[in-house]
């Protein structure tokens, strides 16, 4: 399943677009970034409230796939322009991060 | 190694840099004045098993000592009624109070003396130090130090070598620069970059670019942001090390526990601070040596075996 078909099935919002081509493997839902860092891996959607530059750090570091932002929450703006360099896709979703991880989770992610 | 050596490397090392004179002695003393009799100064001795005893004027100024070796003798001539002025050792080798862990240890290597007394700047006695002392001092020093390694804690000393290599080259630098989170994780990221270009395989580069992240991370929170983060990458393993300019680490058994963070509300609410740094540090290194106190840098040495997997 690509980025892009996740991003259809979730109805979020794009914030950034990176590779939306790039294949989803699993998904992860957690705010600490340590927690993230250490057990998140390459090709997540990674599920989080968090909103600020040091997202696009942690999601390059374990090879996320996406980022999507919960809760409806808007991206600050120095963590787009990370994104942007890092080609990383970031969205957002109004659906709280148990109702993101539950569709991703019906997708068939794990 | 000879003491001199050790003491070399110690220096080397920044070790025990933080210990003077004044926090090695102990400063419970027992002195007498000159006019005291000789019997007194036995019973002190006796009462506190302590092997020499200082003699200080009305100012507590520092004029002689008495070893157990003078009692003997006075003893033997029956002068225990004498005064210790008639007996005591006048010139005395006394350390100042800021005098370096080096000079102190220097001063048994020359001396071979039991103890030594600590004066001040104005002369004045402010304590004394025994072998036992300062080998307590080194005790407590290594609170500091972390060895998550049976093998390198019996072979501390190659860490000397493994220091000093750093010292003259790295295949991979970064000077952490970052105020506030704004580019903590850059160093890592960028090494991460580096390790992949050199073609290890994805899970050591990804166990030694957490690892730098989570380094770095802890540098940005905790150390004003200014540090460096250096890699030597070899065939068979990855050496990095991350060090800042302090203020340190107080106690480092506690920041080792899982949960445990000095990092204040405003770091925790974005997502810092859960105090998984340094544990997880440990879960994805093979060998860690962390060397840090309060008020002093903190070093954190990684080792990623490349075949480990």
């Amino acid at each position: 399943m690509t980025v892009q078909e996740v991003i259809q099935a979730l109805g979020a919002e794009v914030i950034v677009e990176g590779n939306s081509q790039r294949e989803v493997l699993s998904g992860y839902t957690c705010d600490l970034l340590s927690e993230v860092i250490a057990k998140a891996v390459p090709g997540t959607a990674w599920a989080t409230i968090q909103t600020h530059v040091n997202i696009v750090a942690v999601a390059a570091m374990v090879g996320a796939a996406v980022v999507v932002i919960c809760e409806g929450r808007k991206c600050e703006p120095d963590a787009v322009e990370h994104a942007v360099k890092e080609n990383l896709t970031i969205v957002s979703s109004r659906d709280s991060a148990y109702t993101v991880s539950g569709k991703l989770y019906a997708l068939g992610l794990r | 190694m000879s003491l001199e050596e050790s003491v070399e490397a110690l220096r080397y090392l920044g070790l025990f840099s933080n210990l003077d004179a004044s926090s090695i002695m102990s400063t419970r003393l027992y002195a007498l004045h000159p006019q005291d009799r000789v019997a007194q100064a036995r019973a002190v001795m006796r009462e506190n098993s302590i092997s020499g005893v200082p003699i200080v004027d009305e100012q507590f100024h520092l004029v002689g000592l008495i070893s157990v070796s003078k009692i003997i003798e006075a003893l033997a001539d029956g002068r225990l009624a004498d005064s210790v002025d008639s007996v005591m050792t006048r010139a005395v080798v006394s350390l100042q109070a800021n005098d370096s862990f080096e000079t102190v240890l220097s001063y048994f290597e020359r001396y071979k003396f039991g103890r030594f007394p600590v004066v001040g700047e104005d002369g004045r006695l402010v304590g004394m130090i025994t072998d036992t002392d300062v080998l307590s001092a080194i005790i407590r020093s290594f609170y500091s130090v972390y060895v998550h390694d049976q093998r390198r804690t019996l072979t501390l000393g190659s860490f000397a070598d493994l220091s000093k290599e750093f010292e003259n080259s790295s295949d991979f630098a970064y000077d952490i620069r970052s105020s506030g989170l704004t580019n903590a994780g850059e160093g890592s990221a960028r090494l991460k970059a580096f390790l992949q270009s050199k073609g290890y395989a994805e899970s050591v580069v990804r166990r030694a670019s957490v690892c730098a992240y989570e380094a770095e991370i802890n540098v940005c929170i905790h150390a004003a942001g200014k540090g460096s983060l250096r890699a030597i990458a070899r065939d068979n393993e990855i050496i990095v090390r991350v060090e800042d300019e302090g203020p340190g680490i107080e106690n480092i058994d506690l920041a080792m526990q899982e949960g445990w963070s000095t990092a204040t509300d405003a770091i925790r609410e974005l997502g810092f601070g859960a105090g998984m740094g340094l544990p997880n540090i440990r879960r994805f290194s093979d060998h860690l040596v962390i060397i840090s106190g309060k008020d002093k840098p903190t070093k954190v040495e990684m080792i990623f075996l490349v075949d480990k997997e």
